[in-house]
């Protein structure tokens, strides 16, 4: 009775170790670097309106008028008159801008982190038309590099919904090890708004290491064209 | 007398050649009609920038959860100065720019805004090729960005620029031979526009101040 007790105890002492070192061992993982990818998605599913050239004035026409419909500078006004010739050349019309500029200015401290998480590129842009599913190609157009030499793990997910009517969750990844080939699926991104302020894990290494990226944006139909934007961040912890 | 008679005559056949002249040439058969008549008149356009343009403004650090306070460096308010920044970060710069556009023009106008120069390390002449420099939309007077908000790069113009080869000289200007995609629009005459800037810090950037020119131009519709 009494060794039973013992054993008990024991394996009290057993199960309460092993819960409460998990979060130990999640409190001393420390962020080293914050990799952000800005995610651009284009859509346009309206087709451009198309402005027929105006056909050539007759022979002896009074006058010539020509401006582009969507980017005239000015202001067109008109009158009727009588008994006034006018040459049939057209008329070209100045531009009218204003233009401004501003400086911005940093003083940038040398980072030994500053590499340590690092993309190829800084933006991605994807072009497509409500409704439409499209990846982006070529396979591997965007990496993600770790370039660290101890034990570190790697975390994803994307900051915020495109709109409120085109979730983050429809922006997907396939994430795979450099050079290893595509999956055959796509895993849609936590997105921290919206999922508890939590990013998903992707992976974990002791080394320097490359990720393909694959993304794939599905926009919702009801979505109008425009322009979209979301950051993807990959957060780096030892 | 005869002085008076022939000044007198002189003044009669003035008279009549200027009848003539004004008498449509055979007028008996002569037609009229109409013809319209279009002119184009340059909207007049006011535009002021104003960097700095609310109490608060400055530079964060990227962090989710509470916001740090903005600081800024000697710069501003007349320059949207980051102050010091690590290389490998990002950094939210609040109320960096406040565009006010008045015009005549009914259709309204639209708004380019490019980055007139590259990244330059003003330090070491060293020049960072790339997108580092995004805005996003910002309020009047309140603003709820943080570093990881969403915005949009600023493009390297492809157009021709004057100006802005050092941080001391003159302001960049571009001359444009085929104008961009607008960062904004407006469809009435008047219109106020307010940006947070976010600066991503390349990671391999050297130590050293840092630069680069905003050029915007508003443009009649």
């Amino acid at each position: 009775m009494k060794r039973a007790q013992l054993l008990l105890v024991a394996l009290g002492l057993a199960i309460l170790a092993i819960v409460l070192t998990q979060p130990v061992k999640a409190t001393i993982q420390t962020q080293q670097a914050q990799l952000v990818v800005n995610v651009v998605v284009q859509v346009a599913g309206t087709p451009i309106g198309y402005v027929p050239h105006q056909a050539p004035g007759q022979a002896g026409g009074m006058a010539i008028a020509s401006a582009l419909r969507r980017a005239a500078p000015s202001i067109q006004r008109a009158f009727s008159a009588e008994g006034i010739h006018f040459e049939g050349d057209s008329t070209l019309v100045a531009q009218a801008q204003v233009q401004h500029s501003v400086l911005v200015q940093a003083e940038v401290t040398p980072n030994p982190k500053g590499t340590i998480l690092i993309s190829n590129v800084p933006n991605v842009t994807i072009t497509a038309a409500p409704g439409q599913t499209v990846k982006v190609t070529p396979p591997c157009a965007l990496t993600v590099t770790v370039n660290m030499t101890t034990a570190w793990s790697l975390e994803e997910g994307v900051t915020s919904d495109f709109s409120a009517g085109f979730p983050g969750k429809d922006l997907a990844n396939d994430t795979y090890l450099q050079p290893t080939t595509p999956k055959p699926t796509s895993t849609p991104y936590i997105v921290y708004a919206d999922d508890g302020s939590v990013w998903s894990g992707l992976g974990s290494g002791t080394g320097i290491t490359t990720y393909c990226v694959d993304l794939t944006v599905t926009v919702p139909p009801s979505v109008t064209d425009g322009t979209y934007v979301t950051n993807a961040i990959y957060t780096l912890f030892n | 007398m005869k002085r008076y008679f022939l000044g007198l005559m002189g003044g009669v056949f003035a008279a009549m050649a200027v009848i003539v002249v004004l008498s449509p040439a055979g007028a008996a058969t002569s037609a009229s009609g109409t013809v319209n008549v279009e002119w184009h008149a340059l909207p007049v356009i006011n535009f002021t920038l104003t960097p700095n343009y609310n109490t608060g403004y400055g530079a964060v650090l990227a962090t989710f959860g509470t916001q740090p306070a903005p600081t800024h460096g000697p710069g501003a308010p007349g320059t949207v100065d980051f102050g010091t920044t690590l290389s490998g970060d990002t950094y939210l710069y609040k109320y960096a720019a406040h565009l006010h556009i008045t015009t005549n023009d009914s259709a309204g106008f639209l708004v380019y805004g490019e980055a007139a120069t590259v990244l330059t390390n003003n330090t070491t002449s060293t020049q960072y090729p790339g997108q580092y420099l995004y805005y996003l939309n910002s309020g009047a007077s309140s603003d709820s960005n943080t570093g990881f908000t969403p915005g949009l790069p600023f493009s390297q113009t492809s157009g021709m620029v004057s100006g802005g080869g050092d941080s001391t000289l003159t302001p960049a200007t571009i001359t444009y031979m085929s104008y961009p995609s607008p960062v904004a629009l407006s469809a009435s005459p008047n219109g106020d526009f307010y940006y947070d800037y976010q600066f991503r810090v390349p990671g391999t950037a050297t130590g050293g101040n840092y630069y680069l020119w905003i050029v915007y131009t508003v443009v009649g519709e």
